[in-house]
């Protein structure tokens, strides 16, 4: 796709200092629903620089469509605090695809509004969008070199303006500049001198505390410790906060998502299929804690998946190291809702089309063999029984099914679902804070919220998660799927390779 | 309008000597600078107002191209009389010029090119700002104040062509030169006020930081204005066209229907933003302008220690009241000190009609005054310095 190819030059522009936001190394938002009667897929890149502009694509079926507004809403403010939407404009080629522009002007939760009217009237979509500053743009030798041919001339400029400013221009015209008039020119001009090398250390000083200034409102990880203890004889995890800052910022309340505190996902670091999904509680405001399944020894990755009230999803991410496996006594605290799998059978490296665990039920890869980085549309699985027919798929936390995506460095990190990147949570938030179903403080009302767009049981040949991987690197990929009440875990080794475009 | 203004300023007596004439020639470069100049500072509240309504700006604006004509009028033509003297030039013009890297224009043509050589290095320069740092996050940044210097200089520059034209011994041009030179010191001013907005709001009109802020830049304008001025009360004209030019293109944009195209958007706007009312400067300047003529004869500290205190006291006497004024009956359409910004809540409203915790009877207050009055007479040896050297612009 074009589009994507224009994501991926853009952002190989930037020289990037952190890559961290909502997810982690993946700030593309992908989103795939229904507005109205029309099927549609959004894809959000965000600024890497708040105030900025991020880029939105949009791909309608309905191929007859003219009119697509692109709106971006504030999570403080409101769509009452929202200016008018923006036409996106048609792609050349591409029938049914559009692309605007969003000007994100503050940090935190957006919801991105894409609104389709066409010949079977009109709809919308909510896309949330996380806006926080990720990257630095370097200076180009280019550029750099035009600014110091450009700023060295100003300064000759000025150097001979003093000089003609106390020298010939006090002369009347016609008379001779004479040699004292000179001689004070050539003083006038060793006094500016330094004054003018005063002024440029000076500007090069300010623009040194500007970008450190900037530096600073870089997102960052918030520093997290994490501790496996013992409790009565069931291992229990805790991650809490340590860093001050969480404190320090207006942050909003944490709420649940699908029910859930937070989504914490533990993955073994040499073994890629020894993997959980876990949702601690939350005894404190800044501590989730969770019985262990029997994992084995070994170094693991730990990443929280928690959305605050404003809608903003964040991921907090640590690590920790096991010197014995684990017993079994976590088994019986964990709920039918949460999945692990030990399999240790598989090295990494080792790319996996199709997973069984129940001799019944397979997910197979059906997305391309030759994975590129930045191509929309890759992962999608086949879901079958011994007999290659469908097989009927309960809601596993909502949706018919969720996906994670991990780079084996753990620098990428993304919890995916069939509708895209967001959480359920974020949409309910923006829905109910536009709605004003808030408390005289700020906080939602959400003993009062119904949860929408839950899927159903239903006979599943095929699932796909939108979703682009954003480079290149070996990676692991983890289905869940619930059927015949049992959530299975189907983990995939995926090698990206670099775009060619 | 060239041809006319060149006969109009240009017309010498028969009796002129050549350099005279040279010093006339191209004069309808003194009328394209002051156009300029006008424009950039007109682009600049234009611009400033846009941000406050709409919020949303491109290279294309009709503000931005307004300061970028500006710049361009005044580059390319100070550009192009500088070729056309070096090397198309009457001996008795290039005689009336100055030569700079062996080409030879007037000197405030030559400030023209460099302030629009600023203004064109700040494009690229702010650009790659808005990627690396974010789209103005702040006003005051490196490219801002580049820009900044820029049209500054554009304005310097018209001021430097019509004060050669004025100083120059030929009592046909130095009327009109003396007002196209009064003229672009208004503008000057109002570009200088700007500059001082951050300083200068309405709320700390009854604080020391405020006559502080103003009597470290304004007595330099003013007073040199006073002294190189040849027109009578230059300070104080100048100081009018600066609230003729502030005011009225702020009631003219009030007109024209604005909304917000970025958010979040915390009230309703409907029609451009103005900024605030000009400072009522007319009155220091006044006092400038009288002081300066039973002083010019005495000693420099002595005559700055005069014109600083007067134009402090002039300054505390208007803009004391004035400010009671604004907060008290100044939600209307001519003083429009309801200029709300669309960011701005409507709860953080009544901040706007409250004055910082300074009052005349506090100690404190008395003791900035006494600082800002070292300001003013500092500013005003600066500003008669910079009156005489002026005076003495002859090319």
């Amino acid at each position: 796709m074009r589009i994507a190819a224009r994501m991926a030059r853009t952002t190989a522009a930037l020289s990037m200092i952190a890559l961290l936001a909502a997810h982690i190394g993946s700030p593309q938002v992908f989103f795939a629903g229904s507005a109205g009667a029309y099927k549609v897929d959004v894809i959000v890149r965000p600024p890497q620089v708040v105030p900025g502009i991020a880029e939105v694509y949009v791909k309608l079926a309905d191929t007859t469509v003219r009119d697509v507004i692109v709106r971006p809403v504030y999570w403080r403010a409101g769509s009452k605090g929202a200016p008018r939407g923006d036409a996106a404009q048609p792609v050349k080629g591409q029938p049914g695809a559009f692309v605007g522009q969003l000007w994100l002007m503050a940090s935190g939760a957006y919801s991105v509004h894409v609104t389709v009217n066409g010949s079977a009237g009109g709809g919308t979509v909510v896309v949330p969008v996380a806006s926080v500053a990720t990257g630095q743009l370097g200076l180009s030798l280019g550029l750099k070199l035009l600014l110091g041919a450009l700023g060295a001339l100003l300064v000759a400029g000025v150097l001979t303006a003093v000089h003609a400013a106390v020298g010939e221009s006090q002369v009347a015209p016609g008379e001779p500049v004479s040699d004292d008039v000179q001689r004070r020119a050539r003083r006038a001009v060793i006094v500016a001198l330094p004054l003018m090398l005063l002024v440029v250390l000076g500007a090069a000083r300010w623009w040194t505390a500007e970008a450190a200034a900037y530096r600073r409102t870089l997102y960052r990880p918030i520093r997290t410790t994490t501790r496996v203890s013992d409790s009565a004889g069931i291992p229990r995890l805790t991650l809490t906060i340590a860093d001050p800052a969480w404190r320090r910022a207006s942050v909003t309340a944490i709420m649940p998502d699908h029910g859930k505190m937070s989504h914490m996902f533990i993955a073994r670091v040499d073994s890629p299929f020894v993997f959980a999904h876990l949702h601690p509680d939350m005894p404190t405001s800044d501590a989730w804690t969770t019985p262990l399944p029997p994992l084995i020894a070994g170094r693991y990755r730990v990443f929280n998946d928690i959305v605050h009230e404003s809608g903003f999803e964040q991921t907090l991410v640590d690590s920790f190291t096991l010197a014995t496996p684990l017993s079994g006594l976590g088994i019986a605290a964990l709920s039918a809702d949460e999945a692990w799998s030990n399999d240790v059978r598989h090295s990494a490296g080792q790319f996996l089309a199709v997973s069984g665990h129940d001799g019944n039920f397979f997910v197979h890869w059906a997305g391309r063999k030759q994975v590129v980085a930045n191509e929309p549309g890759v992962l999608r699985f086949v879901i079958s029984d011994d007999n290659g027919k469908p097989v009927v798929v309960q809601p596993y936390l909502g949706m018919q099914g969720h996906a994670v995506v991990m780079r084996d460095d753990g620098k990428v990190f993304v919890h995916l679902h069939p509708s895209g990147t967001s959480s359920m949570a974020s949409p309910l938030a923006f829905a109910m804070r536009d709605r004003g179903d808030t408390t005289s403080d700020g906080r939602l009302r959400l003993d009062t919220a119904p949860m929408t767009g839950m899927a159903t049981s239903a006979p599943l040949h095929e699932i796909s998660f939108p979703y682009a991987f954003p480079s290149a690197g070996r990676y692991r990929v983890w289905v869940q799927i619930r059927s015949d009440g049992k959530v299975h875990t189907s983990p995939f080794d995926v090698t990206v390779l670099h775009s060619l475009r | 309008m060239a041809t006319a203004a060149r006969d109009h300023l240009g017309a010498c007596s028969p009796s002129a000597a050549d350099s005279r004439a040279g010093t006339q020639a191209f004069a309808w470069h003194a009328y394209a600078c002051v156009l300029a100049a006008s424009m950039v500072v007109v682009g600049l509240i234009w611009d400033i107002s846009w941000h406050m309504s709409i919020g949303r700006d491109t290279f294309w604006t009709p503000a931005h191209l307004l300061i970028q004509g500006g710049g361009l009028i005044a580059g390319l033509g100070s550009g192009a009389l500088a070729l056309q003297l070096t090397f198309r030039g009457t001996p008795a013009a290039k005689a009336s010029a100055v030569s700079f890297w062996g080409f030879r224009a007037p000197f405030g043509a030559w400030v023209c090119i460099l302030g629009c050589g600023a203004m064109l290095t700040s494009a690229p320069f702010d650009d790659w700002w808005h990627d690396a740092y974010g789209l103005d996050v702040r006003i005051i940044s490196p490219p801002h104040i580049l820009l900044g210097l820029g049209m500054l200089g554009i304005v310097m520059g018209a001021m430097l062509r019509t004060l050669a034209l004025q100083n120059a011994e030929h009592s046909a041009t130095q009327r009109r030169a003396a007002f196209l030179y009064t003229l672009s010191t208004g503008l000057f001013l109002a570009i200088v006020s700007i500059f001082l907005l951050e300083w200068s709001d309405r709320r700390a009109m009854h604080s020391g930081s405020f006559y502080s802020a103003l009597s470290i830049a304004l007595p330099i304008v003013l007073v040199a204005t006073a002294v190189a001025g040849r027109r009578k009360y230059p300070a104080t004209i100048a100081a009018a066209i600066y609230m003729i030019v502030l005011a009225g293109t702020s009631w003219v944009l009030m007109l024209f229907p604005a909304e917000p195209k970025l958010g979040p958007i915390y009230r309703t706007i409907t029609h451009f933003v103005p900024l605030d009312f000009p400072l009522l400067l007319v009155v220091p300047a006044l006092a400038i302008d009288l002081t300066w003529s039973r002083v010019r004869e005495w000693r420099t500290l002595k005559a700055a220690a005069a014109l600083g205190a007067a134009f402090l006291i002039a300054l505390l006497a208007v803009q004391w009241p004035f400010a009671d004024v604004l907060m008290t009956s100044g939600r209307n359409w001519f003083f429009h000190a309801d200029n709300f910004v669309y960011w701005q809540s409507v709860a953080s409203e009544r901040f706007a009609f409250q004055y910082e915790p300074r009052s005349l009877n506090d100690l404190e207050f008395a003791a900035d005054l006494l600082v800002a009055y070292g300001f003013a007479f500092v500013a005003s040896v600066v500003g008669m310095a910079r009156g005489r050297w002026m005076m003495r612009v002859r090319r």
